[in-house]
């Protein structure tokens, strides 16, 4: 008999089920990953079944379902990185309470990445994705769970972790619906005669090559048939545009979430290190994520809301320039062409998405208390936890978390130099942590203060 | 950032992968068979035939310019199926886009009459079985090459700072 592959890869399943059950008895920041682990063994129960059934010599089938175990092992990989300590658990209530007044029951898994990264993954989704196909059930969890990871380095960078609004912004996208539901317009909105002409420089390009196919001299594009290019083209645009609505519907949702904090956290997290003009097929360039925000902001009346701040108002000065870019230009070069016709499909969708993301979700009420921000930014000022507004009869009431992390950025852009004035002796970065460091532990005496039976 | 690039090319590819799997084991069930197809089957050939359905509304759509909900999947599963077919053997000397929906019409056709019990020739069984199994290396092929660069994008040697998030 020996071993087959099929013998292999019943291997591999039964060393995934080993590590599940060495997951599960190590300790956590807190039950979630467990649940997420528990996820992972129903699937380790299927895929066994399923390497049980198939035939010893389905070649195909065998391999898919060994990748499939790869996938899966990688995935598992990525609990392994969560330790008891090293998650921001003094930020994780706020999520809890924004997925609460959405009625959401989703479990958000928070994970330091060793890549420089955040990120969203929502894990229970792809495997119903893939068991439907394989004839399963869907996974009946207690409820959905979704994975969230932040660069392992920056565990205690409260101000950047205001990023975490547009992950979070990923997961309401999904469960109201909305990019799924802009989806038609995103071909719509490709600039047809565009296409034409970018399809048509291709094949242009092409037709100057020249090949010998047995005694005749062809050019390279009579082998395509232009109606599959212009397809075939359609369907890459389409793909680009509808991962950048998804970004550019996260972004919204966030500055729904998180107000000025968030634009904050994510210019500083993206511009430090990339070109506005910079983009990806997932992600769109910082430039025309701006040009979707500073309507916004000002829309929701933050400019306003911050004009005494000198500093501020610079940096969104500042951000308004970069949101003036833009790709559109006379020059008809193929790569020009292709970032014309992704710029205007994808801006032609900020008031689809902006209208179905009001309509659909229903935000809390005054993202953040400018007025409350007042108290905090002066305890921030003065090197002392912003969590709390005393009265004069000697009680005190809390100020809410997004309010919290607002004025911590109110501090860090406009009185920074004041701090560094303050501590002298200590280097810039050590200040800045030491907000950070300021900015949790008022979250945290937050979340306390607010459990707390109020006074008789 | 939503791992969406990676995660959703991946779940299509085994969301695919896996269904042609199923109607080829379905169909191969279907030439031995000498009794009636089992429901279990005809339920997976019946996805089949939703599949050509998804094709031909990803065709009307390119078409009329007129796009509903899961367009973008429609156009994706026209364009796979469409390369799958220019690479068929036995194709006509002269392709065009209606010959291209002539295919699918009739692939699609073939799976209904097998799911109705109606009688269906060998040879329309053998190209039907052939496109699914093309459907089957392709999805194959995609999954290896997304998952080698999962793994490669994290090679432990490699420090990387993509900044998407």
């Amino acid at each position: 008999m020996g071993i087959t592959s099929r013998d292999l890869v019943a291997d591999k399943a039964f060393k995934f089920r080993n590590l599940i059950e060495e997951l599960r008895s190590r300790d956590y920041y807190s039950d979630d990953p467990k649940e997420l682990v528990d996820l992972f063994d129903k699937v380790a129960t299927q895929i066994s079944e399923k390497i049980k059934a198939i035939r010893e010599d389905d070649d195909i089938g065998i391999k898919r379902i060994n990748l499939l175990l790869s996938y899966y092992h990688l995935a598992l990989d990525e609990i392994e990185h969560i330790e008891l300590d090293n998650v921001p658990v003094e930020m994780l209530p706020l999520f809890t309470r924004i997925l609460g007044k959405l009625k959401l029951t989703t479990i958000l898994v928070f994970r330091p990445n060793p890549m420089y990264n955040y990120s969203y993954f929502p894990i229970t989704r792809f495997i119903n994705g893939v068991n439907k196909s394989q004839g399963y059930p869907e996974v009946k969890d207690k409820c959905d769970i979704a994975v969230i990871s932040f660069p392992s380095s920056e565990k205690n960078s409260t101000l950047l972790h205001c990023s975490f609004a547009h992950e979070i912004g990923h997961h309401l996208n999904e469960c109201f619906s909305v990019a799924k539901d802009i989806e038609p317009k995103v071909l719509e909105l490709i600039d047809k005669d565009l296409l034409k002409k970018y399809v048509g420089k291709f094949l242009e390009s092409l037709s100057k090559t020249k090949r010998v196919v047995g005694e005749t001299e062809v050019t390279l594009d009579k082998f395509i048939l232009r109606e599959q290019m212009e397809s075939f083209e359609m369907e890459q645009f389409a793909i680009i545009i509808r991962k950048w609505l998804d970004e550019i519907i996260s972004d919204t949702i966030a500055i729904y979430l998180f107000g000025p904090a968030f634009v904050f956290a994510i210019t500083e997290f993206l511009l430090s290190s990339q070109n506005a003009e910079k983009y990806s097929e997932t992600h769109p360039p910082i430039f025309i994520r701006l040009k979707n925000l500073m309507p916004l902001f000002d829309e929701l009346g933050f400019s306003k809301d911050l004009e005494k701040y000198e500093g501020i108002i610079k940096r969104i000065d500042y951000y308004r320039t970069i949101s003036k870019k833009t790709f559109d230009t006379k020059d008809e070069s193929i790569s020009s062409i292709k970032n014309m016709i992704l710029e205007r499909g994808i801006v032609g969708l900020f008031e689809p998405a902006r209208s179905l993301v009001k309509a659909r979700i229903d935000f809390p009420k005054g993202i953040c208390n400018f007025e409350d921000s007042r108290h905090a930014v002066s305890a921030f000022r003065n090197l002392v936890t912003g969590n709390e507004i005393l009265n004069k009869n000697c009680t005190s009431r809390p100020i809410d978390a997004v309010t919290i992390l607002n004025s911590a950025w109110i501090v860090r852009i406009n009185f920074i130099d004041e701090l560094y004035r303050l501590l002298p002796n200590i280097e810039k970065s050590e200040v800045r942590n030491i907000l950070d460091r300021l900015a949790l532990k008022s979250l945290e005496l937050q979340e306390f203060h607010s459990k707390m039976v109020p006074a008789q | 950032m939503h791992l969406q690039n990676e995660m959703s090319r991946l779940e299509y590819s085994f969301r695919f992968g896996f269904l042609s799997d199923r109607i080829v084991e379905s169909l191969s069930k279907y030439e031995k068979e000498t009794t009636k197809l089992p429901e279990d089957d005809k339920k997976v050939l019946g996805e089949g035939i939703s599949f050509f359905e998804m094709v031909l509304k990803g065709k009307e759509q390119i078409t009329t310019g007129v796009y509903e909900s899961n367009a973008l999947e429609s156009l994706m599963t026209y364009n796979r199926s469409l390369s799958i077919v220019l690479d068929m053997p036995d194709l006509p000397k002269e392709m065009n886009a209606e010959k291209i929906e002539e295919i699918f019409e009739e692939l699609k056709e073939s799976l209904c009459k097998i799911v109705e019990g109606k009688k269906v020739s060998p040879l329309e069984i053998r190209k039907t079985r052939s496109f699914f199994n093309c459907l089957r290396e392709s999805t194959l092929n995609d999954s290896t090459t997304i998952i080698n660069g999962l793994y490669e994008s994290r090679r432990s040697d490699r420090w990387e700072l993509p900044l998407e998030t």
